[in-house]
């Protein structure tokens, strides 16, 4: 199940950018075709009918001799008039702003760690935008939210109280105590207490 | 009192002793190099404790700090110096007769200890709730029960402690049953822990520990941080229910006046039961937390939800479908029934999944993490409006367990740490602790999405520009105007005419 092959992660602006090209495009299209219809019928009103206020568009009066039909023809012609449109350009230039944006996140002094001298590492720049609309965080638990070192901190022991939570557990004073308790258990059964305390210290 | 309670952390575990010597891993390159100096000042190399649990390792530790210096074993012989001990002796032989391991249903372990003296111990150490009932004296239980409560508030993770002395005669009876136990070919581990049952009875409390998970630095401050700006979190871990909840609350997740909606099987029922009563369960809440929520909306209450979830009670209200697959000819008419009643389940955990604050998931496996970033990605709340895109999911993780859920979601953000370089490298990003995702998030994401929104806004609208330039110049030009005017004018005059 950790063998799945990695998924290709496109953010979902790219996705929505992309969507709105497609809008774009079918804009441009019902431009030409308006534009087209128009300079058609303009062409056949003013400039096929021999009309003399406009003799200087087609001064010899020739037949226009084009390899595609007309309607064709200007239908390529708006459409590299109207190419702006669709602004390539525009990918290329959200490229360069999010590798700009992948060296602030490298960089940022504030995400480095010196211990490990660990900065942090945007490994896929064009999610850069995502990180803004988060709405639901899954984190895991150990080693995430905790740094998976346990430490003992506090012990109960016969209903009294050892240590205390803002400090880290006190084991040399523990050992004293443990001690003593001992060494009082070992003068009553008359061993040798000192030695006891001896090993201790 | 204090002898046995260290006695007992520095026996009661399956801990071993490792020197670096020995195993010293290429990937243990700090461990390998403090080894290899060692070795060049002439010091025996160093020894740490290994095993499967770090609280046993922690409770080692301690106890070797306080004097009680476990120092490995051979066998079931356990190596121990004691304050007792003589310094220029080698440590005393504690012989482990029996070890009653640890299992989910008991919650405890314990280990039967010959003593250097000769005098037979029982040693145990389990959850608090656990191990209290067995208390010989039932006051004694009820004082420790106060000091748990008071760990429990502090989010420290406790374990209590007990001993019982066993008469010689009485502990030979005992480990004959348990030996026979221990050779049972069918359902061994059964008679083991019925065994281990019959003599944790009656038992002398000694204390509680209380082991801190520290938790990262500014943990908690990270997490309200986020949680202001309505971003929300899903816990999903390996670990147990109550442990994942005292974290909750020690990391800001949980607030003490937050209602819990807990989904755990009962290991009584059956399957079909337990399923059943789960999908009650999620109608009754569903109904109340979203009446709640209006009254919220409206000023009313302050009623905020948190859902707690199993792994295993998730697997029963959401991998139903597999389960239902037949494909008798009779049976389709049922089973596309159940269907659909698995996917009104799956729909209304969501949605009351999604109604809570924050969601605690216990013993998920990893799959199960990848599973439930898609139910959040993918099953459409009925109710959401179409324009509304699927939510956007993070996933931060560290380990190998963490790598589907990191896949799976929108953007995953892997944790440079202990476990490895797996999370990291199959994550968008990496980071080196927690709290840098908020900077991560509230700066650099928020500041990129409003540079890249302005840019993408500036392109078109910059491209717009240039059209409708053109558009307009050719118009004004006189190839279409004339023309389109010319007739204009005339439609429009004639028809006021």
């Amino acid at each position: 199940m950790n063998n799945s092959k990695p998924p290709s992660k496109l953010s979902r602006m790219e996705k929505g950018v992309n969507r709105f090209m497609a809008i774009a495009f079918c804009l441009q299209i019902v431009m030409i075709i308006i534009s087209d219809v128009s300079n058609l019928a303009w062409y056949d009103a003013n400039i096929q009918n021999n009309d003399t206020h406009m003799w200087y568009l087609n001064p010899y009066r020739e037949e226009r001799q084009l390899a595609l039909p007309n309607w064709l023809a200007y239908f390529f012609t708006f459409f590299v008039l109207y190419n702006n449109m669709i602004p390539i350009s525009m990918y290329v230039m959200m490229e360069i702003a999010n590798f700009v944006h992948a060296a602030f996140i490298n960089e940022d002094a504030n995400m480095y760690k010196p211990e490990v001298d660990g900065k942090a590492l945007c490994r896929s720049a064009n999610l850069c935008q995502e990180l803004g609309q988060i709405e639901y965080m899954f984190t895991d638990k150990t080693g995430t939210l905790t740094s998976n070192e346990m430490v003992f901190k506090m012990a109960s022991i016969g209903g009294i109280l050892y240590g205390s939570p803002d400090r880290p557990f006190d084991t040399g004073l523990m050992r004293v105590r443990t001690v003593v308790d001992l060494g009082s258990l070992v003068l009553v059964s008359s061993g040798s207490p000192h030695r006891v305390l001896l090993t201790c210290f | 009192m204090l002898h046995d309670y260290w006695l007992t952390l520095a026996l009661c575990h399956t801990v071993s002793m490792s020197t670096v010597d020995n195993d010293a891993s290429a990937s243990d390159g700090a461990k390998a190099a403090a080894a290899a100096a060692r070795k060049a000042q002439g010091l025996p190399p160093a020894k740490f404790f290994d095993g499967e649990s770090p609280d046993e390792i922690a409770f080692v530790r301690a106890a070797s700090e306080v004097g009680y210096i476990f120092e490995g074993s051979e066998r079931n012989v356990y190596r121990l110096r004691t304050p007792y001990t003589d310094p220029d002796q080698p440590a005393d032989s504690y012989t482990i007769l029996a070890m009653n391991k640890f299992d989910h249903e008991r919650r405890c372990m314990s280990v039967v200890v010959q003593c250097p003296g000769g005098s037979i111990k029982l040693l145990m150490k389990g959850a608090d709730s656990a191990i209290l009932p067995l208390a010989a004296n039932v006051q004694d239980a009820a004082k420790h029960q106060k000091h748990v409560r008071l760990f429990a508030e502090q989010g420290l993770r406790t374990l209590a402690v007990g001993v019982k002395e066993l008469p010689e005669k009485f502990a030979a009876q005992w480990l004959r049953t348990h030996n026979e136990a221990a050779s049972n070919i069918d359902g061994r581990s059964e008679a083991l822990s019925a065994a281990a049952k019959q003599i944790e009875q009656k038992v002398e409390i000694l204390g509680v520990t209380a082991i801190e998970d520290k938790l990262q630095d500014n943990v908690a401050e990270t997490i309200a941080t986020l949680r202001a700006a309505q971003i929300k979190m899903w816990v999903l871990t390996g670990d147990m229910v109550l442990t994942a909840i005292t974290i909750g609350y020690s990391s800001k997740m949980l607030s003490p006046d937050q209602t819990l909606l807990k989904y755990e099987l009962k290991p009584k029922m059956r399957a079909g039961q337990n399923r059943a009563r789960l999908v009650q369960q999620l109608k009754e809440d569903t109904a109340t937390v979203s009446a709640a929520l209006e009254a919220r909306s409206n000023g009313g209450s302050k009623a905020s939800f948190a859902l707690v979830i199993d792994g295993r009670a998730l697997h029963m209200l959401l991998g139903h479908m597999q389960r239902t697959a037949t494909t008798n000819g009779i049976e389709q008419n049922r089973e596309t029934d159940a269907k659909d009643e698995a996917m009104n389940t799956m729909h209304s955990f969501v949605f009351l999944a999604r109604l809570c604050d924050c969601v605690l998931a216990c013993r998920v496996s990893p799959s199960q993490k990848a599973q439930m970033v898609k139910l959040v990605r993918n099953v459409r709340v009925p109710g959401t409006p179409w324009y509304r895109p699927e939510p956007c999911t993070l996933a931060v993780g560290d380990g190998a367990n963490d790598v589907a859920m990191i896949q799976a979601a929108h953007v995953g953000v892997g944790i440079s740490g202990h476990e490895g370089r797996q999370a990291v490298n199959s994550s968008d990003f990496a980071i080196h602790e927690f709290h840098f995702l908020k900077r991560l998030l509230l700066i650099h994401g928020q500041w990129n999405y409003h540079r890249v929104c302005k840019l993408i806004l500036y392109s078109f609208y910059k491209n717009g520009c240039f059209m409708w330039l053109q558009l307009f110049y050719s118009f004004e030009t006189v190839r279409v105007r004339l023309w389109c005017i010319h007739h204009c004018r005339n439609a429009l005059a004639f028809t006021v005419w």
